[in-house]
């Protein structure tokens, strides 16, 4: 496991001209948005870099020679994941750190209220795309899973906005559920949501394993 | 060290259907045209690919049961997969510490140093033959047990080939008890290394020999027709008619020089082994 997480470190690396950009970039945003967008967008862009590494694997043939590695199919998906844990953990840190150094600097304090939701919302959401992201590239291929990821997202945005305007018909009558909502805790609303992704998270998980399981190189 | 019992592995127009068997402390060759299985039974080997029936048994255990563990005594060469382009050899060196118990840094980087390989420079940009080379050192580097090889020389000039194959005797002599598979179309290659040879067409094993057996008894018998039609030809394997009657493969060469002394007789390589018994007739 030792072994594979230098790999993609050493190959997370090569995009260091990109991986700069990003830094510099958030920093500009940092200045004028908000910082749960800024944390949530570094949080994306590292796992999007960590999950980018399977194409580094895959370029040249590579997964034959990998596979003859000490290294079983197990490994490799639980590395994958982890190590995309680890970056997103990363662009969290990052992300806040450049929040707070720059409400000192700029005099202007972070705005902290509802930043807690957010973050959590978006861990959520980042860390079951970020999987899924594994899983389609593994079983498609870096090439094709690009197309596989378009279409999802269209698919997600066109059910996004279906349920939002059935929400919105709806509106007087689910009045009485949304204020039952309210009333709950929100940490146990928290706990539902962190509960419910890692039971997707882990689904993905054992199905990335399978699905490697029968693959051939 | 391998046995392989029946395995069949289906592919549209294609079938492999081989058994084999290596003994630990032996070389053993694979040689065989391009597309006649060899890939796919080094892949079979190591698991790569799933058999449709039959067993692989690597290292004592079904490879179906192979642990990361157990790889750690594997040593692997593939001709066209390596590590990704991206990395460097300083890269590697740091990867395959932090994989293999037995990997020893030092020595990997002074071989690479030996063989000219730059430790900061991106493997993509590599030749073909320092990429050979690095995928040789990598595969030596950490005491394997068993070595599997696939077309390790191929694409490389006569000079890098001869440097590979010299590698490969030295660790042997170092390491008396590790045994090596190694596949390849240029079978030249193989006759001073391997202590037997497997042929392999079409999927199917077609002939398995010791080495030494095939350089000293096997021989190319040349004839006009009518010697060939009364000849004995119980020790002929195959036949090839040319313009100046007969060309055929003996596994007795000494027979036919014994007997027959108007027909001439010369050595065979394993080249000509594959000539004849693939292209035959």
């Amino acid at each position: 496991m030792k072994g594979l997480v230098i790999k993609d470190l050493r190959l997370a690396i090569q995009r260091r001209q990109t991986l700069l950009i990003y830094l510099i970039l958030s920093v500009i945003m940092g200045m004028s948005l908000d910082a749960g967008f800024v944390i949530a967008y570094m949080t994306m862009l590292m796992g999007i870099i960590a999950s980018g590494t399977i194409s580094y694997d895959e370029y040249d043939n590579g997964f034959p020679f990998l596979f003859s590695l000490p290294v079983d199919c197990k490994t490799y998906v639980a590395e994958k994941f982890i190590f995309t844990l680890l970056m997103e953990v990363f662009g969290r840190i990052y992300g806040t750190a450049v929040m707070f150094i720059l409400g000192l600097v700029t005099g202007k304090p972070v705005e902290t209220e509802g930043l807690a939701a957010v973050l959590l919302m978006t861990v959520c959401i980042i860390s079951i795309m970020c999987f899924a992201m594994i899983f389609i590239q593994l079983k498609y291929g870096s090439e094709k899973a690009r197309t596989v990821m378009f279409i999802i997202y269209g698919v997600v945005a066109a059910i996004a906005l279906a349920v939002k305007g059935f929400a919105e018909k709806l509106g007087p009558r689910i009045s009485g559920f949304m204020a039952a909502l309210d009333k709950i805790n929100p940490w146990v609303i928290a706990g539902c949501l962190a509960a419910i992704t890692a039971v997707i998270c882990y689904v993905i998980y054992l199905a990335t394993i399978k699905m490697m399981d029968k693959k051939e190189f | 060290m391998i046995s392989i019992e029946n395995l069949v592995k289906k592919y549209d127009g294609f079938e492999l259907n081989i058994s084999m068997e290596i003994p630990s402390g032996k070389v053993s060759g694979l040689v065989g045209k391009n597309g006649a299985g060899k890939s796919t039974t080094i892949k079979s080997i190591l698991g790569l690919v799933k058999p449709n029936s039959g067993k692989v048994v690597l290292m004592g255990k079904d490879v179906a049961d192979i642990t990361a563990r157990d790889k750690q005594k594997l040593g692997v060469a593939l001709s066209e997969s390596g590590f990704s382009g991206y990395l460097t050899v300083k890269d590697v060196t740091d990867i395959m510490k932090n994989m293999y118990e037995d990997f020893n840094a030092d020595s990997f980087r002074k071989l690479c140093r030996e063989f000219d390989l730059p430790m900061d420079k991106r493997i993509k940009d590599f030749s073909t033959g320092m990429k050979a080379k690095l995928r040789v050192l990598t595969a030596l580097s950490h005491k394997a047990r068993l070595l599997i090889m696939d077309e390790p020389t191929s694409g490389l000039d006569v000079e890098a080939r001869n440097e590979l194959l010299d590698m490969l005797r030295d660790y042997l002599v170092e390491n008396e008890d590790c045994s090596i598979l190694i596949s390849s179309h240029i079978s030249s290659d193989l006759e001073g290394l391997c202590d037997d040879i497997y042929l392999i067409h079409k999927g199917r094993i077609i002939l398995h020999e010791d080495t030494d057996k095939i350089l000293s008894n096997y021989g190319i018998l040349k004839m006009d027709g009518e010697t060939y039609e009364k000849m004995d030809r119980s020790h002929i394997l195959e036949a090839k008619k040319e313009n100046y009657g007969y060309r055929c493969l003996s596994d007795e060469k000494q027979y036919y020089v014994e007997n027959y002394p108007g027909i001439v007789v010369e050595n065979s390589g394993i080249d000509d082994l594959i000539l004849m018994l693939t292209g035959g007739k």
